[in-house]
């Protein structure tokens, strides 16, 4: 039997509260600023978009919606995530590829995002572009991360691989994978964020059909502050849930801290 | 842990030393080794026979675990030449336990069998068979090592570099961290172990070297060696 020890529930209670109150104070802030404003067009109440979203969460389209843009979004993510460690890998076992893989990845990085949605929408369909978007903008965060997590080995337990003659898919799992993964933790809780910004981002200027994207763009044709918000609440959501199980998937990884950075 | 002290009366069920086929000598000549300006090892000769214990000994910083990198494949040499390493399987028990943290002492084990015995429950239970001579057994076996004692993490990283096939096995202060009454046994499990195949024992111990009954080589400071 387990018991919580009174000082531990008390900062537990006082650190729920704190955020209550914050959450609380902002809301506060924005009806007295739609009070004052006074016009739902430009700026809708909290109470509006929560009626809002009300509406929206039992209809077919909604979920819909969503499915759309998270499938995308995730296709672009995975595959950033995937690429981003192949490269690494590569440049960190040959110097030639670090050669080859460093200007482009540079280049990404520091490019506008909208360059790229203009230069994919030549290229591609809208369809498409919520997938291509976020995986580029993703792409340098994962490089850079599993790039720092291979040159965090510690380089006593790659001597003892090399003296037992480990088996590389083995080294990988035991000594590899387990220093990379605080690395790659926080590589996500950064990327998340990014693919969904970046993504919808496109999805907005592409006006793809279905997406998240094009509620957005209809709430700026239509002047509805409401719909704004209200899929500006979503996405947040799938963010904030997206980093939340990828995070609890990463740490149900063997060799993985108990809390990754 | 299983006392076994006795180690003239060979135990059929236990494991048999997993050394290589090849046995052969190995010669270090004239061997140089220096960080920057700090010279190490200047003039290192040394003969290793097959099947012998040698045991390095010597004041700290003359250059006994820089020796045994480069009898390990960690370092080059910057002067001189090493003979009949080509080809040599080694396994090792480093001055630092060098385990996987996060994996059991049974994984840790695992990792280092080769081919044949690596996969599967033959494998799980020859490195469980292992870990149980060094009294690894049972729960601790099978927590993570990073849960278990510095004592008891020597003891698997012992039993680790005992159960890989080897033909040479560095011993860099091995029993460094065992308790009084865990040590014995440990000892007498590692020279039954180290039958067979060449051996370098790191100690600073003069009882560790009587009990191995190894060839003394005394490392100085300066140019050459004193046996």
């Amino acid at each position: 039997m387990t018991s919580t020890s009174p000082d531990k529930t008390g900062t537990v209670t006082r650190a729920v509260a704190r955020r209550i109150g914050a959450a609380a104070f902002w809301l506060a802030v924005w009806q007295a600023a739609a009070v004052a404003v006074h016009r739902d067009f430009l700026l809708a109440s909290p109470m509006q978009v929560a009626r809002t979203l009300v509406n929206l969460l039992p209809t077919g389209d909604f979920w819909g919606t969503i499915g759309w843009s998270l499938g995308r979004i995730a296709l672009g993510f995975t595959g950033a995530a995937v690429l981003g460690a192949v490269l690494a890998i590569s440049s960190a076992a040959w110097p030639v590829a670090r050669a080859l893989w460093e200007p482009a990845i540079a280049a990404i990085r520091s490019a506008p995002v909208v360059s790229f949605i203009i230069l994919l929408l030549l290229w591609t369909d809208s369809s498409h572009l919520p997938v291509f978007t976020s995986l580029l903008m993703v792409l340098p965060v994962m490089y850079a991360n599993v790039l720092q997590g291979i040159a965090q080995r510690d380089p006593r337990m790659l001597e003892a691989a090399q003296v037992f003659r480990m088996p590389f898919r083995r080294r990988l799992v035991a000594i590899d994978i387990p220093a990379a993964l605080p690395f790659l933790a926080a590589a996500c809780r950064v990327g998340v964020g990014l693919a969904w910004k970046s993504g919808v981002a496109a999805e907005v200027i592409g006006v793809a059909t279905g997406s998240i994207g094009e509620r957005l763009y209809e709430a700026k044709v239509f002047l509805s502050s409401t719909d704004l918000f209200a899929w500006t609440i979503v996405i947040v959501v799938l963010s904030v849930a997206c980093e939340r199980l990828l995070l609890r998937a990463l740490r149900s990884v063997p060799g993985a801290p108990v809390r990754a950075a | 842990m299983t006392p076994h002290s006795d180690s003239s009366q060979p135990d059929a069920s236990r494991p048999v030393s997993p050394r290589a086929t090849t046995a052969r000598q190995i010669t270090l000549h004239a061997i140089s080794k220096r960080y920057g300006d700090h010279v190490v090892l200047d003039g290192l000769g040394l003969v290793l026979e097959p099947g012998s214990v040698t045991a390095l000994t010597g004041p700290n910083g003359v250059g006994k675990t820089t020796a045994a990198r480069l009898l390990l494949g960690l370092e080059m040499p910057d002067a001189g030449t090493i003979s009949g390493l080509h080809g040599l399987q080694r396994s090792a028990v480093f001055q630092e336990d060098r385990l996987c943290g996060h994996l059991d002492a049974v994984a840790n084990v695992r990792l280092v069998l080769d081919r044949e015995r690596r996969s599967g429950s033959a494998a799980r239970a020859a490195a469980k068979s292992e870990l149980a001579l060094v009294g690894i057994e049972g729960d601790d076996a099978s927590k993570p090592v990073r849960d278990l004692s510095g004592g008891q993490r020597r003891r698997v990283a012992i039993a680790r570099a005992m159960a890989a096939r080897s033909d040479l096995v560095v011993l860099d202060e091995p029993f460094t961290g065992l308790d009084a009454e865990t040590k014995p046994a440990v000892m007498a499990y590692v020279r039954e172990r180290l039958t067979g195949r060449t051996a370098v024992l790191i100690t600073h111990d003069p009882a560790e070297v009587e009990f191995f009954a190894a060839r003394i080589v005394r490392l100085r400071q300066g140019p050459g060696l004193v046996v």
